[in-house]
């Protein structure tokens, strides 16, 4: 629908680099919602971080917010340097579902403008 | 300014950024995912600096930093680089030898002058400053030497061997980082030619122990170039090689 669509834009700079980076993040969301599924949270952590860390440098700040959040989601179930995390709710993985759909979302409705 | 620059970085999206940015900025940039091919290359190979991230698939950016003070004989201005952004991180990374810190996501202007701002730390003077060391008087601007004031002749590759030496005396330069600083990237030679023009620099220079010089080939890396009469030796504030 044209009211999702979302304009960001993007310096020409960067644009032979654009095919790319949004091929992986679609691969990322594969894998994401398999770790979810599989209760990896730490991988599921790990690949928040580097959300976090990507999308803003290339002008996507959806995609940083995305990142910190599923970072945020993981942490709990799987902290960073604890070897044998509890277990996984049914809550967490549900909530790291959601932010899924919602990178999914923003991959498929974002529009972009180079300037 | 041009530089070499060495990247761990194991995200493809982030390093392919971070080489574009650098190489628009006209650095060279050699990207590495994973931290024993990054320890490989510097213990054969030299940088005028490195860029290191946190989370590396095989090894920390931290068990990097520890392994090079450990290793390194010469130190190479570091930039650590990562989407960690707490107090205790940053102090961590500083403290085990990085020489800055940039928390991502990264902001190109920002990282480029972090970057101008290293390599500045690890050269003597500015590309276009005149450089007086014993009996040698060098101008990069007018591209003109002197050795104990009498002009000597060189061609313009030999001149900036010369330069880019000079500039670095005192400090281990492999030959792919010769050949990169003082040929460029694209230039069709091989590691022979540096050989060849510094043997030949060698000689045009007068740069021998008897004339208080020393230009040696360090076996299986490169050269460094030395003078042994300076009493305070090339200063190197955790600087790596600088520019030409």
């Amino acid at each position: 629908m044209e009211d999702d669509r979302v304009v960001i834009r993007i310096d020409s700079e960067i644009r032979e680099l654009i095919p790319g980076f949004m091929e992986n993040r679609r691969r990322e969301l594969e894998i994401l919602r398999a770790d979810a599924m599989g209760r990896r949270f730490d991988a599921v952590r790990k690949l928040g971080h580097t959300l976090a860390g990507v999308g803003s440098s290339y002008g996507f700040d959806e995609i940083s917010r995305i990142g910190r959040e599923l970072e945020r989601a993981a942490s709990g179930a799987a902290p960073a340097g604890v070897a044998a995390p509890a277990g996984v709710t049914d809550a967490e993985v549900l909530a790291v579902q959601r932010l899924a759909d919602e990178l999914e979302s923003y991959l498929r409705n974002v529009v972009l403008r180079y300037t | 300014m041009s530089i070499r620059i060495a990247l761990l970085e194991d995200d493809t999206s982030q390093s392919d950024l971070v080489r574009l940015w650098l190489t628009a900025a006209g650095h060279k940039c050699h990207v590495f995912s994973r931290g024993q091919d990054f320890m490989r290359a510097l213990q054969r190979e030299t940088f005028d600096l490195l860029m290191i991230d946190w989370m590396i698939p095989d090894i920390t950016g931290i068990e990097v930093l520890n392994w090079m003070t450990a290793n390194l004989a010469t130190p190479t201005p570091v930039l650590f680089v990562t989407a960690r952004d707490s107090e205790e991180d940053i102090v961590m990374a500083l403290n085990a030898g990085a020489d800055d810190y940039l928390v991502k996501p990264l902001r190109k202007l920002e990282l480029l002058a972090r970057i101008a701002a290293l390599a500045r730390r690890g050269r003597p003077g500015a590309k276009q400053d005149s450089l007086t060391i014993g009996e040698f008087s060098i101008d990069p601007a007018r591209h003109t030497i002197t050795r104990h004031g009498d002009a000597v002749e060189l061609t313009q590759k030999d001149f900036d061997l010369a330069v880019f030496l000079f500039r670095n005396r005192g400090k281990l330069l492999s030959r792919g980082h010769i050949l990169e600083s003082v040929w460029g990237r694209s230039a069709n030679v091989n590691t022979r030619t540096v050989d060849t023009h510094v043997s030949r620099l060698r000689g045009k220079l007068g740069l021998t122990p008897e004339n208080g010089w020393k230009l040696s080939a360090v076996y299986q890396h490169g050269y460094r170039l030395e003078h042994l009469r300076e009493i305070d030796p090339a200063p190197d504030p955790g600087g790596g090689p600088a520019a030409i």
